[in-house]
């Protein structure tokens, strides 16, 4: 638990810097923001879908 | 020749409602078929020969007028849709659903859905959007499972609470501004008056029940997918888009005043937050319709923004956003149902395999993804390009970041969705292609996402603002090259991770587990601690009661029982309650009352009543004489 937590923390790191280059790149119209920003974007859902995992549990998806 | 423009306006609500009262008649065979066949083609054309006007009205007390047909250019073009996908509907069901209440519901929650966008005032808008509720109720309940029965009730829970706060909003509103005419006049769309306060806040609330605004969104994953298959069509359409379609009327560009400066359009913040919340939520599913019910969030999303922006490429991008949304999603609605009905299966980790066996459900379900990611050519593309590009010509940078956030979600989730469906290899699974009454309109739809994606001026000629839709250039290089990127990138990523997002036979909890939790308690607390506090109150009124009765049959002597008891206590009042004292007093308590009371004889009784006459006359002559 603690290392996938501490997994987490780091993918989170490399994409909180994602994301002040997508913001940067955005702001000074740089080529290939879009490229950056797809790469960052897919980072951000992938340490989304992680962390809520933490919470999910085994089972059937009804209820 | 007929010329069918010179019928008169007839609100379409009456069609639908119509065809659901006799379809009864027409039994469960061929005959069936036809009518309804004939009923979807009556009430497109039913709406097509609308004309902007308002008509219908009824007096019902004064002052209060209730307006069944209001049409301009915003109820046209959601009449137009619903008509569409109201017939692709009713086309997908015939040859799957057995049952005709089933149908009736659907007929009724078209119908009651088209009555809500073609309202001319508040309360009629209030009738339509409570009958909407208990019609699609049906459409869930007629899966006729435990899991869709407690779904149900869960659904109309929450749409009750919604229509209430709704209907407060409205009659406080009314009271404050006078205002429930829908019927903008010279003003244009979306100047109904709403006076900030307690109203206003009802009204959002009543109005975000529908448009699943983040925290009042869980009816909308736990009920579509229990409702039956054909149901689940119908249901992704209605509910959601006529709250944006309110939202549009009521709240376009509406800011909230904070600390400081003019406010933010905080409408279009709350669009951008369900849009992320939508897809990070679907990319966890396994259900498939769970999956794309979560993603109907993420695309109200879009829409709430592009209403919150409140410009008028924002309200054209979010109302195209509807129109196109509404075509991707049925069809998606529709390719699922298809696959579900063809394999039994629903969950992810079950299918794979279906991109030989079923074709033609692959190919559209493409198209419909295609669609929802906003993939250059299709529909999809078109309306969010436009509530971006709002965003950002309204400087509201962060809102477009999230939105095109939100697009490279939707694209892994669909690429999720399709691969996992049609091209992973599963030899086990047997299927064959749908029934052709479910392709038709499968094939129809997805003709029409193509259609308007490629050539989107259909679509700007129907719009609220035509010429600012007009101006719009969907398809300029750098928009068209940067979203191609984006999509291309978000490809490349999907499949070299694609590990990281396989589907899991798990069970992902949302804020609905906090109300169902706390619902719980609510349960426990009127169980437990209410009802032995009800029990201790019924019981003391009881001793009351039995004390009163005592005194009664002997006040003389029961009062002095009870003089003597007290009298005892004051001078032990830390004694045991065993002492001697007290116990002969507990044994002569019952001897003494039941003993017979000394009668009066009634002239002393009379004598006793005159006396109190006398005392309340002179008491009532003092209060007169001293009264100024």
């Amino acid at each position: 638990m603690i290392g996938k937590i501490l997994k987490i923390v780091l993918v989170g790191i490399a994409v909180v810097l994602g994301v002040a280059l997508v913001l940067f790149m955005y702001d000074e119209h740089i080529m290939g923001f879009y490229l950056v920003f797809g790469m960052v974007g897919v980072g951000l859902f992938l340490v989304a879908m992680q962390i809520l995992s933490l919470i999910q549990r085994e089972g059937q998806q009804d209820d | 020749m007929i010329d069918i423009s010179s019928i008169a306006n007839i609100p379409p609500f009456i069609i639908y409602f119509l065809g659901a009262a006799l379809l009864p008649l027409f039994g469960k065979g061929s005959a069936r078929k036809v009518y309804l066949i004939l009923l979807a083609v009556v009430g497109l054309i039913g709406v097509v020969v609308l004309e902007q006007h308002v008509g219908w009205v009824f007096a019902v007390l004064p002052g209060l007028d209730l307006t069944f047909l209001y049409v301009d250019r915003l109820s046209l073009i959601m009449g137009y849709i619903f008509a569409i996908i109201g017939a692709a509907a009713i086309l997908y069901s015939l040859d799957i659903v057995k049952e005709n209440g089933e149908l009736m519901c659907g007929l009724l929650y078209l119908g009651s859905a088209m009555g809500a966008v073609f309202a001319g005032d508040f309360f009629t808008l209030y009738i339509f959007w409570e009958i909407m509720a208990f019609a699609s109720l049906g459409l869930i309940w007629y899966t006729r499972t435990e899991r869709a029965t407690n779904a149900g009730m869960r659904y109309i829970l929450f749409h009750l609470f919604g229509g209430c706060a709704l209907l407060a909003g409205i009659i406080i509103n009314y009271m404050s501004t006078g205002a429930i005419s829908l019927v903008p006049g010279a003003l244009g769309i979306g100047h109904f008056p709403v006076e900030m306060g307690i109203g206003y806040f009802l009204l959002l609330i009543g109005i975000g029940v529908n448009t699943a605004f983040i925290f009042l969104h869980t009816w909308l994953p736990d009920s579509y997918p229990k409702a039956t298959l054909a149901g689940a069509v119908f249901m992704c359409v209605f509910t959601t888009k006529t709250g944006v379609y309110v939202l549009a009327r009521t709240f376009p560009g509406a800011k909230l005043s904070l600390f400081f400066g003019d406010g933010i359009p905080f409408i279009a913040y709350i669009g951008g937050l369900m849009c992320v919340y939508g897809v990070v939520f679907a990319l966890l599913q396994n259900d498939v319709r769970k999956l794309l019910s979560y993603h109907i969030i993420s695309q109200v999303g879009y829409m709430v923004a592009g209403v919150g922006i409140g410009t008028y490429i924002g309200i054209n991008g979010g109302i195209a956003h509807v129109f196109n949304h509404i075509l991707y999603k049925a069809l998606l609605f529709m390719c699922m149902g298809a696959v579900i009905y063809s394999t039994g299966r629903r969950n992810l980790t079950d299918l794979g395999g279906l991109a030989r066996k079923m074709p033609v459900t692959t190919i559209t379900c493409i198209i419909a993804a295609l669609s929802i990611s906003g993939v250059v050519g299709f529909n999809g593309y078109v309306s969010k390009g436009m509530i971006i590009h709002a965003a950002e010509l309204s400087h509201m940078h962060i809102l477009a970041l999230v939105l095109m956030l939100g697009s490279i979600g939707t694209f892994l989730s669909f690429l999720k969705l399709t691969y996992f469906t049609f091209f992973r290899r599963n030899d086990e699974i047997e299927a064959k292609e749908a029934p052709i009454f479910m392709l038709i309109p499968m094939c129809v739809v997805a003709f029409l996402c193509v259609a308007f994606g490629v050539y989107p001026k259909m679509l700007y000629e129907i719009l609220p603002y035509k010429a600012v839709a007009l101006h719009y250039d969907a398809f300029a290089l750098a928009h068209t090259v940067g979203t191609l990127e984006l999509l291309a990138m978000t490809a490349f990523m999907f499949f070299a991770f694609r590990v990281l997002i396989m589907p899991h036979e798990r069970i992902t909890y949302d804020i609905d587990y906090i109300y169902r939790k706390a619902g719980r308690g609510i349960i426990w607390f009127c169980e437990k601690p209410l009802t032995a506090f009800a029990n201790a109150m019924d019981s003391g009124v009881h001793r009351l009661t039995d004390s009163a009765v005592w005194f009664s049959r002997n006040p003389a002597a029961a009062s002095i029982v009870l003089i003597t008891a007290t009298c005892t206590k004051l001078r032990n009042p830390f004694g045991s309650e065993d002492n001697g004292q007290e116990r002969d007093l507990k044994e002569e308590k019952p001897q003494l009352v039941d003993e017979p009371m000394e009668k009066l004889s009634i002239g002393a009784g009379v004598m006793i009543v005159l006396l109190f006459f006398a005392i309340y006359l002179i008491v009532m002559f003092i209060h007169g004489w001293l009264a100024p």
